[in-house]
This record gives C-alpha cells, sequence and structure tokens, in this order.
C-alpha cells in the first residue's frame, strides 16, 4: 500500500473488502480489478455521502473512494425540526456510515486542515496527507457571524442558537424550549434568501408551536424573517398557522437580524427590538471554509460556481463541488434531496472523467421536500429541472412540479418515508 | 464460441459504430435518469416501493396514469409531467432488468 493509513482505518479498510488493486478477490474480469484511480470526498452529509456510494458503484469498484467528515455519525437536517417539536428524538434521525464501507467507500473521521491543489493532496490531523486524483467537495455551510457582531463570539454562540446543522445544536435548542417558561417568547430570526432549506424556518415555527401548544399553550412564536415574504410554501404555512396555531405565530417581514444582545435575549434589526425566552437567530451562511482553503468560491465572494454536467468547479476542474455549498441554479433549493441529486450528477461525471466515458449531456435532477406542519401532518414541494445545453444551467420543466393541496397525515406518513428512503440510498 | 463473439462485434462495430456509441451512451442514460428516482424508490423503499423489477410496461403505464391525472397522487402526478416519453421508456428499460429483492 502506497498510503498511509493508521492501524485501526486499514483494518477497517480490510473488513470492508474494498475492492481496489490487489485486494480485490470478487471481481470477476482483469478489467473489473484494474484501479482507476483515487478520490477523496470531503463532507458526508447528503451530498457527499451518495457520491461516494454511486463512485464505487458506478465504477464497479474499480475507483478508490475515500469519505472524510468530522462527524461520526450522520444526522439528518431534513426532519431535525420534529426534534425541537419532540415527536422525534435525535436518535430517530442519525444514521451509521457502515452501509457505506460495505460498498466498499474508507470512511475516515478527520478534519481536512487544508488541500493542496497543486499536489493534489489533503491535509489531515489524524493521518498523513492524502493524495488523490480528483477531489469532491460537499462542505456544506458556515455561519456569516460578522454579520451580527454580537454573536460574533464563542460565548454568544453557546446562547443563541441557530441549529440549522443538525446534531448538538438541535438537542440544545429543544432543551431550551423545554426549560422556559409558559407564556414566554420564541423568537426565530430568518436570514435573507438564499440559505440552507428555503421551508425550514416555517416548519420550524410550526414544530415549536406545536409543542407549545401540547406543553406551554400562554406561550408565543414571533417569526423575524429577513426576506419581504415568507420564501417557500408560502400559503400552506399561513394555512397552518391560522389554522393549527391561531394566535401562537405572529410573523414579521423584512426585520434582519443586525444584532443581538446575549444578557438581556434581545435582537435588533433596523426597526426595531425584540426580546425573547429562547432566542434562535439563523445567520446568513456561504459555502463552508474548507471550499475557501481550496480556492474555488468564485460567486459573490460566498458560494461555489459549477459546470452543471459534471459538477466541476468552474475555478479548477480537478475538484467537483456540490449540496448547499454551490452557487444555486435558478429555482433550485439547497436541499438535502437536491444533494443527493447532484451527487448522482457529480458521481456519473467523475467515473466518465476517469474511466474515459462520454459525459451525460442531459442530466436531470428532481426535488421532493416534505414540512411538518404537526407532529403527524405535511406539505410538500416538488420540482423537475433539466439541463439546459444553451445557458448551461439546470431550468425546471414548465408545466412539472408543484405543492399539496392541503396538509394530510398520508403525506405525514410520506414524508417520513421520504426521510427514510433517501437514508437508505445516501448511506445504505 | 468466443472467436464468433468477437468476429459479430467487429461486424457490428463496423457496420453501425455511431450506433454501438448511442446505445453505449443509453445504457448510462437510463442508468442516470433511473437513479434520479431511487431517492424515494430504492431497493427496500419503505411506503413508495421499489422500482427494482417492474416490468417495462407497467411502469411506462403508470406514469402516463400519473401524468394524465387517470391515477390519483399526492406528488407523482407532478413530477410525472416533468419527463418525456422517451425518458420514462429508458427509466423503465433500466428498472426492468434490475433484480427484485
Amino acid at each position: 500500500m502506497a498510503h498511509a493509513y493508521d492501524r485501526r482505518d486499514f483494518i477497517k479498510f480490510l473488513a470492508a473488502g474494498a475492492a481496489t488493486g490487489a485486494l480485490a478477490g470478487c471481481a470477476t474480469t482483469a478489467q473489473m480489478q484494474k484501479p482507476v484511480g483515487r478520490v477523496i470526498v470531503i463532507g458526508a452529509g447528503y451530498g457527499g455521502a451518495a457520491t461516494a456510494k454511486y463512485i464505487r458503484m458506478w465504477s464497479g469498484g474499480r475507483i478508490e473512494v475515500f469519505l472524510i467528515d468530522r462527524d461520526a455519525q450522520f444526522v439528518s437536517c431534513p426532519m431535525s425540526n420534529l426534534v425541537l417539536g419532540g415527536s422525534k428524538k435525535i436518535e430517530d434521525i442519525t444514521v451509521s456510515y457502515a452501509g457505506l464501507r460495505e460498498h466498499g467507500v474508507q470512511v475516515l473521521r478527520d478534519e481536512v486542515t487544508g488541500i493542496d491543489t497543486a499536489k493534489k493532496m489533503v491535509k489531515l490531523t489524524r493521518i498523513q496527507d492524502l493524495p488523490y486524483d480528483r477531489l469532491v467537495l460537499s462542505p456544506g455551510i458556515d455561519f456569516m457571524y460578522d454579520q451580527i457582531p454580537g454573536l460574533n463570539n464563542a460565548d454568544a454562540q453557546k446562547a443563541i442558537l441557530h441549529a440549522w446543522k443538525a446534531g448538538p445544536e438541535t438537542v440544545a435548542l429543544r432543551k431550551q424550549l423545554e426549560a422556559m417558561r409558559d407564556g414566554g417568547v420564541y423568537v426565530l430570526s430568518v436570514p435573507k434568501s438564499p440559505y440552507r432549506c428555503p421551508p425550514g424556518p416555517y416548519e420550524r415555527a410550526c414544530q415549536v408551536a406545536s409543542y407549545f401548544k401540547q406543553a406551554k399553550p400562554k406561550s408565543k412564536v414571533l417569526i423575524l424573517d429577513a426576506n419581504p415574504d415568507i420564501v417557500s410554501k408560502k400559503g400552506l404555512f399561513l394555512k397552518a398557522w391560522g389554522d393549527r396555531y391561531k394566535g401562537m405565530i405572529d410573523y414579521h417581514h423584512t426585520q434582519e437580524a443586525k444584532d443581538v444582545d446575549v444578557r438581556t435575549m434581545t435582537v435588533k434589526t433596523d426597526f426595531d427590538s425584540f426580546k425573547a425566552d429562547v432566542l434562535n437567530v439563523i445567520p446568513q451562511q456561504k459555502a463552508a471554509g474548507i471550499a475557501a482553503k481550496a480556492g474555488i468560491v468564485n460567486a459573490n465572494n460566498r458560494w461555489c460556481s459549477v459546470d452543471w454536467l459534471t459538477m466541476q468547479s468552474t475555478a479548477n476542474p480537478d475538484i467537483h463541488v456540490l449540496g448547499d455549498a454551490t452557487l444555486s441554479a435558478p429555482a433550485m433549493p439547497k436541499s438535502g434531496a437536491m444533494a443527493n441529486q447532484q451527487a448522482k450528477v457529480c458521481a456519473a461525471g467523475v467515473v466518465a472523467l476517469m474511466t474515459g466515458q462520454a459525459v451525460n449531456q442531459t442530466p436531470v435532477m428532481i426535488n421532493t421536500c416534505y414540512s411538518f406542519v404537526s407532529d403527524k401532518e405535511a406539505v410538500h414541494v416538488a420540482s423537475v429541472h433539466n439541463y439546459d445545453a444553451k445557458d448551461k444551467t439546470f431550468k425546471t420543466v414548465p408545466g412539472s412540479g408543484g405543492l399539496s393541496t392541503a396538509a394530510s397525515e398520508l403525506e405525514g406518513m410520506y414524508g417520513w418515508a421520504w426521510a427514510q428512503n433517501i437514508w437508505a440510498d445516501t448511506l445504505g | 464460441m468466443k472467436k464468433a463473439r468477437v468476429i459479430l462485434l467487429a461486424a457490428a462495430s463496423m457496420g453501425s459504430g455511431l450506433a454501438l456509441q448511442a446505445s453505449a451512451e443509453d445504457a448510462n442514460l437510463g442508468r442516470n435518469l433511473a437513479a434520479t428516482c431511487v431517492t424515494c424508490h430504492g431497493k427496500n423503499a419503505t411506503a413508495t416501493g421499489t422500482l427494482d423489477g417492474m416490468a417495462k410496461d407497467q411502469l411506462v403505464q403508470t406514469m402516463k396514469a400519473f401524468k394524465s391525472g387517470a391515477r390519483p397522487a399526492t406528488l407523482m402526478h407532478q413530477l410525472a409531467k416533468g419527463y418525456t416519453e422517451q425518458q420514462v421508456e429508458l427509466i423503465a428499460e433500466y428498472f426492468s432488468k434490475q433484480k427484485a429483492k
């Protein structure tokens, strides 16, 4: 073996029976055994995990794949609002990476500290630098705390949570809600679009209101939206707020969080100050820091532009980038479902480029996104996106897609099934 | 046997090199299009059901029924309208060749 793994990872690698080079015992032809190089995928969320799996599958095991993430397990952002509402636990939305190892993906828990794009090496903390032939970044987002001075320090960020990356903050925000007095006010600050998961904040308002309705009925939800209007599923959310949570949810548009005061739990906008019992500020977002280290943040100093046929960065063709970190195509949301679909375009592109096949010129992606308006009822938005060769981007197919006619328990059942199914596709 | 196959292949590639190339691309096109469905309809899909091993005509007819509204749905009628007949053919062809669990 030319590359350095630590002993534990190497044993895992052997145990997984990764079909690379001399280790391949089950490949049926010499052609299949012949390795064609190594891909390193950074970020094991919806985008990265699916990319790693599909490269292994579609290359017939010929491409060696490392998948690196700082977290030991996958925790889903979609459905994480249900943990705030109390109908699900964090364990219900947590999935192991064991299924990926069965595909021969070498999953490493580590922190990427840098990328040498000239030498094509990834720098890590636990093992030696790892060389790649192609790099895939599915890094997710970082928060632009510099836009909210009072929140731009670690102590403030412990008191005023975003809970916009599922995990410890999800659990911590639920604890804050549980500890809040009846009659208290939960304030949710929504950032200017584009941000991760357009309907997510409005679903969160429903889930917190659902919890209050059961446990602390005198309490209120106050939404401060930086946008001029509800960004997604507007009619369906307004109906839920009016029907199910009448008098509990107060919505204010064009109220961007400009600063916070941690001591008094106050959020300031250009027009007003709002005092909260639980203050939940979702700051503006940008491609996660590792993308900047790789030199591929080339859109508004914030997002990564891509060639949509292969998900290659327009700044560096050796690097593919996908998911929330990309400069989204028109009407393409930053969603887990979209990242899963981008992963398949990326994997097909990587395999084609590395094995000398033609790149698919007519890729399609779809988005299916459920929001829970109560513990059982959900609404959806769906869309189909075709590649437009003239404008070199994805566009929605006219006449396709749409919204639920109304919230229902049937869609709630489909919504939870959606999660099981996309987790199986991404990680199973 | 082996020799015969080689000759056949050689003849085919001389006669219709372009057609072969197109069919090779189509093989991946079907796979790539089907992958858009697998997000919700994978091997062990719950509630939605897997598409692996479904007869080609059954899938084609089901998608037509979703598209026309003959088969009511919460969501699939909206997605079905985003695929052309040719794309549905390729998708159905691909799934018909996958082993059901």
